[in-house]
């Protein structure tokens, strides 16, 4: 393939938003309760003040609005913005196998989360109280931010990344991030243990209207800015000096790419734990696609993420239903095959 | 004008460049030459403000370079790097369209394309536009870069004189396409009336087309003028340590034209 892509990058966006739409239905339908689309039609209608023609059972109603919609806005949300950070990240590292879990922004997110949860008592009550229900992803982002900022400096030499020096750091880091809630694990009671857990597997299990609330905020802001930075990020991958020349202020963008990615990563680790290879995989599938412009490769990211992560979280609920798998071990064995079949096709090419 | 008086740049403890004054005018084209490491590329880099000098200053139309904005001074100023770590799969219109993004916000999209076209033509890269850019050969991608650096500075700016910084244009080119790049440059300077600096170790391509040749060696200027004075087989052998007759070249007589003795004929 040494000519251009054969589909162009809007097509691309629009199939994934019609089949985006299509899992949304499924996902809401999906579960211990059935529900048809046209009674998730019904029961959306009803809820803003439609009256259609399909009928439903209350308990339908009910979960669907309090279990499955929240769990379904957050899984989006997470998916696109792990997705789309994925991208960027690879886009500011100059290097198709960065991912936000690889080189330890979520473990470092996740370090932060389990320390807050396990030494929350011994922190100063000023703190506590004045971040509230806050301090847990405020702590998550702050933690994806310095390991992100402490990657990059490891990895980087006179202005360009170190591939191998990126990965080794990310394999530190996430050893190290490793021992450290490994400790905080040993010292942690019952309840801090399944919290714990809960946030090493990843899953969306825990979503309410409550966590929706609290993650949307910083969800959407990794998913509205990001996409402004998609030129400068095209010609960051120049090199850094050919960016600047071309007139882009490449140190404020580097801050605000590290600073978006460790938002979005930071917010969806303290909603639902370390989800993995989202990141590397998405931005991946589509650049093979459509190419590597970030100007369609971070959008088109955003809903294939969301698509995954929601494809996931259906294969998640009913694999062993009732029971649950976490999420984290759904996209862990998909995404890391995927890995394995990408650097055995980078080194067969070279 | 873009200028430099006393420039001093170091490299942690080395010193790169001692005290250089140089001036690039507009239309001319500036050939610079000398030895390995003699400061050539670090010299194109200052000028392109990657780095900060220890002292002297840089002027670009009168004003120093670090009081532009980036974007109104990428919209004078182009430099084409002696290699570009690009390693993703863009076509290749798509990389000389990164060219236009300094006047990303201030011109419609048609006129860009219409710029990208123009450039590749002139750059004999039409054929390749569609191609992916990492299965280029090394001649063509710095054919590539040369089209996105020209749409860069296509057209005439309210801030003055635009200049074009070439680092080694030719050095992955064969015969044909290394004076396809010299007259470029040359059409550049006498049309546009752009300032043209370009490294190159070449001396006799860059007599052929240069207005004027700069010298430098351990960081110093040892002579800047035109070629006539600069192709001179003692200031050739000062500068490079290496014996060279001179004669005039036998089609253009005006320029000079070097040959160079064989290592092993040195006693």
């Amino acid at each position: 393939m040494s000519t251009a892509p054969l589909i162009k990058g809007p097509t691309v966006l629009w199939l994934l938003a019609c089949l985006l739409v299509l899992t949304c239905l499924l996902s809401l339908g999906s579960g211990a309760v059935a529900i048809s689309p046209s009674q998730v039609a019904a029961i959306i209608g009803r809820s803003v003040g439609l009256s259609l023609p399909w009928t439903f059972e209350p308990s339908q109603q009910t979960i669907l609005l309090s279990i499955r919609a929240p769990r379904l806005l957050l899984g989006l949300l997470i998916g696109a913005a792990l997705a789309m950070s994925g991208g960027a990240i690879q886009g500011l590292f100059r290097n198709p196998l960065a991912d936000p879990a690889l080189i330890g922004i979520a473990s470092g997110a996740a370090l932060a989360a389990v320390a807050v949860i396990v030494l929350q008592a011994s922190l100063p009550t000023a703190v506590t109280l004045s971040f509230g229900p806050l301090l847990l992803p405020v702590a998550a982002i702050g933690g994806g931010f310095a390991m992100t900022w402490l990657v990059y400096r490891l990895a980087g030499r006179d202005g360009s990344i170190d591939v191998a020096t990126l990965l080794l750091a990310g394999i530190a880091i996430n050893a190290l991030a490793g021992s450290v809630t490994g400790l905080l694990v040993y010292i942690a009671d019952d309840d801090q243990l399944r919290s714990i857990t809960f946030w090493s597997l990843g899953s969306l299990g825990g979503a309410s209207w409550q966590t929706v609330m609290l993650a949307a905020p910083f969800l959407a802001l990794n998913l509205l800015l990001l996409p402004l930075l998609a030129t400068a990020l095209n010609a960051l991958l120049l090199g850094e000096a050919e960016a600047g020349h071309l007139g882009f202020a490449v140190a404020r963008i580097k801050t605000a790419v590290v600073g978006l990615v460790a938002l979005g990563v930071g917010a969806a680790v303290a909603s639902s734990g370390i989800i993995g290879f989202v990141g590397l995989v998405v931005p991946h599938l589509l650049r093979l696609l459509i190419g590597p412009d970030h100007r369609w490769l971070l959008p088109g990211s955003a809903l294939l993420g969301a698509l995954l992560l929601l494809g996931a979280d259906v294969l998640a609920r009913t694999l062993a239903a009732p029971a649950e798998i976490p999420i984290g071990i759904i996209t862990g064995l998909l995404g890391s095959p995927f890995f394995l079949w990408l650097l055995f096709r980078q080194r067969l090419m070279g | 004008m873009l200028s430099t008086s006393g420039l001093t740049l170091h490299a942690g403890k080395k010193r790169l460049i001692a005290d250089v004054s140089l001036q690039l005018h507009p239309g001319e084209v500036l050939a610079v030459a000398g030895p390995n490491g003699a400061g050539k590329s670090s010299l194109l880099r200052a000028l392109s403000g990657e780095l900060t000098p220890v002292s002297g200053d840089i002027r670009l139309n009168g004003r120093l370079l670090a009081d532009w904005q980036p974007q109104r001074i990428a919209r004078l100023r182009a430099v084409l790097p002696q290699h570009s770590p690009l390693s993703f799969r863009f076509i290749v219109r798509d990389v000389v369209l990164m060219g236009r993004s300094p006047h990303r916000h201030s011109h419609d999209s048609g006129q860009n394309l219409h710029i990208v076209e123009q450039a590749m033509a002139l750059t004999d890269t039409t054929h390749l536009a569609e191609r992916i850019y990492t299965t280029l050969s090394g001649g063509e991608r710095q054919r590539v870069h040369l089209a996105r650096v020209l749409a860069q500075i296509w057209q005439a700016s309210a801030d003055g004189t635009r200049y074009l910084l070439l680092d080694e244009p030719t050095s992955a080119l064969d015969l044909a396409h290394q004076h396809a790049v010299l007259a470029i440059a040359r059409h550049f300077a006498d049309r546009e009336h752009v300032g043209v600096l370009a490294v190159l170790h070449d001396l006799n391509l860059a007599a052929l087309y240069a207005d004027r040749m700069a010298l430098l060696r351990d960081g110093h200027l040892m002579a800047v003028g035109p070629p006539e004075q600069i192709l001179a087989s003692e200031l050739i052998r000062q500068v490079f340590d290496h014996p060279a007759e001179i004669i005039p070249h036998p089609l253009y007589p005006e320029r000079p034209l070097m040959i160079a003795h064989r290592l092993l004929d040195r006693q």
